[in-house]
């Protein structure tokens, strides 16, 4: 749709697609320069977090699984992990395992949707993936496949695919005997095999050279590439306890955006999700996964958002491989859950959400109840990096017309798997020249 | 499972705290408290390549979504989708994640699509953030859930 008015022209469309949720982007370009790009995310966890004041300590796993249908399970661990710090519970051994797998099922859901469905059509040609199954119909095919199997961990652990109901505060309401998770391994077995080829697929695109600048920071855990931990960590030196979160982490409003943009202070701007994953601790992906890595060209590092998308395919390595790996040592926990009681205090929970780190805090009263929720979801904390890497595009690119310059634009900010609110499916784009 | 023999499936679609848009898994929590015969019943978010892997395999798929099509709120619109063109429509707010039109263009692209598809699309009046169905769309329930069952009988 085209408008113009005066001296000014602004362009925009009503359905960028294949970027998770909802948002609008805004380019001004005055007198041939570049003036600004501002991104506006619509984000439900703020509201959220207004619906929570008041409800028992035991219902943000079940209520904020809701804000977002690809990656319930990162919301219901995040919110999991915060009220049992602040209760003095801490979930360990088989449980914790029973949590990481549940976990690799979503990052392998989530990861292959982006990967097939959104992002390769943009290296292939293809508006979407609808006109790319004309031509490379075995690649989506295979990558259904993938996509079910995580699934039926989700289904085996989860009781259904959507928004688990078996997770609760302290553990699940049921646990699976050894023998209910055997059949996964024959599944799980297929799945490493394919998404390994998925890597050696993805490796051969083309890639634009672009290196970004940001601040990657990821959760810290010893000895595993991180999905759950307790520390937070980056490439240029922070580390600390998930409970400093917020001591470090400033969240502000812009004034083009409903939602906040996050900051590391006093840097600024940083980027969580696969990359930031990737190269700070990329010594520890599975054996499989890091083959693949390598195979695929990529070294310990990777700075081109572009190749975001080998990453990801590399982390669905991972994901079978550990799934594999903790249904292999699986010992059947003699209660389902850690027994949980009331107290007051607060407490700070983070986990690794396919998209990046997803924070929560709940402060909670003697008798059980929330009296404040903060969440700071992945993409919040991307925003002001997706607006840097933006901002470049768009500066180098002003030549281009109003629709090339769009669609390379939505590349763009593909390449960071916006979950921009999770819950709604367009992003308005306007450039105004004038 | 063979084509031919696989149960129908009700697949009631959409996000429980968008008020409105919940009315695909109210139509489900229904259809729960008292079961269908010979029908699966299933909850799902709109992700179209869930969707597809809902209905693979299935000859009838009878599928719950809030629709914006025209008309007041609570409008039941009753949408056959064969392999023909399918009618244009819109998940108006919704708050799926690629929505019900695209599973149906990327289930037909891929050859994955089920014989018989029907969509019963229900006209939102609320699609902001809260539980709970606004009134006209709660009133809409009971002739959603009674024409479920008169399809999933055929």
């Amino acid at each position: 749709m085209t408008h113009r008015a005066g001296g000014s022209r602004s362009l925009s469309t009503g359905a960028l697609a294949r970027v998770e949720g909802e948002g609008a982007m805004r380019v001004e370009v005055r007198d041939g320069e570049l003036v600004s790009v501002q991104l506006n995310i619509y984000e439900p966890p703020r509201f959220f977090e207004g619906f929570l004041r008041g409800r028992g300590l035991n219902e943000p796993p079940d209520i904020t699984a809701r804000i977002c249908g690809i990656c319930p399970v990162a919301y219901q661990m995040s919110a999991c992990h915060a009220i049992e710090d602040a209760v003095g519970v801490v979930v360990d051994g088989p449980l914790r395992e029973l949590r990481r797998l549940l976990y690799c099922g979503e990052w392998i859901e989530s990861h292959t949707l982006h990967i097939n469905f959104l992002h390769a059509p943009d290296f292939l040609g293809y508006d979407s993936a609808i006109e790319m199954a004309g031509d490379d119909r075995p690649a989506l095919q295979r990558a259904l496949e993938i996509k079910k199997i995580g699934n039926e961990i989700l289904e085996t652990l989860g009781g259904r695919a959507i928004h688990p109901v078996n997770v609760r505060v302290g553990g699940f309401y049921r646990v699976p005997r050894r023998r209910e998770l055997e059949p996964l391994r024959t599944r799980l077995e297929r799945g490493l095999g394919l998404a390994i080829d998925v890597v050696g697929w993805v490796a051969g695109f083309d890639f634009p050279d672009q290196e970004m600048g940001s601040e990657f920071v990821a959760i810290d855990h010893r000895s595993e590439y991180p999905v759950l931990g307790d520390r937070i960590v980056s490439d240029r030196g922070l580390d600390i306890g998930v409970a400093e979160f917020l001591d470090h982490v400033e969240e502000h409003h812009v004034e083009h955006s409903t939602a906040l943009h996050a900051r590391l202070l006093p840097r600024g701007e940083y980027v969580v999700g696969p990359l930031a994953r990737y190269n700070l601790h990329s010594a520890k992906l599975s054996a499989n996964a890091a083959a693949a890595a390598g195979a695929a060209g990529l070294g310990p590092e990777c700075r081109n958002p572009f190749q975001s998308i080998i990453v990801r395919a590399v982390e669905v390595v991972h994901a079978f491989d550990t799934a594999l790996a903790i249904i292999d040592g699986y010992e059947q926990p003699d209660r389902p859950a850690v027994e949980v009681e009331a107290r007051a205090g607060v407490g700070h929970g983070v986990s690794e959400a396919p998209r990046g780190l997803l924070y929560h805090r709940y402060r909670i009263d003697d008798e059980g109840l929330i009296t404040d929720a903060v969440i700071t979801p992945p993409t919040s904390q991307n925003q002001a990096a997706i607006e840097h890497d933006l901002f470049h595009f768009v500066e180098r690119n002003l030549d281009l017309d109003d629709d090339e310059l769009r669609r390379r634009a939505e590349i763009t900010i593909r390449n960071h798997d916006p979950c921009i609110s999770c819950a709604t499916h367009f992003l308005d784009l306007t450039v105004v020249r004038s | 499972m063979t084509a031919a023999r696989a149960p129908a499936v009700v697949i009631g679609l959409g996000n429980s705290m968008r008020h409105d848009d919940g009315v695909g898994p109210a139509a489900v929590a229904r259809l729960a408290d008292q079961p269908l015969a010979g029908a699966d019943v299933v909850a799902l978010d709109g992700e179209a390549t869930r969707l597809i892997e809902a209905w693979r395999d299935r000859r009838t798929a009878i599928v719950v979504d809030a629709i914006v099509r025209g008309g007041p709120p609570g409008t039941v619109h009753e949408i056959e989708v064969g392999r023909d063109p399918m009618p244009g429509w819109d998940t108006g707010g919704g708050t799926h994640a690629a929505g019900l039109a695209e599973a149906v263009a990327l289930g037909r692209a891929l050859d994955r699509l089920p014989a018989e598809l029907v969509v019963l699309g229900v006209e939102p009046g609320d699609l902001s953030f809260g539980p709970g169905l606004s009134a006209p769309v709660a009133a809409a329930l009971d002739s959603v859930v009674r024409r479920v069952r008169e399809r999933s009988r055929r």
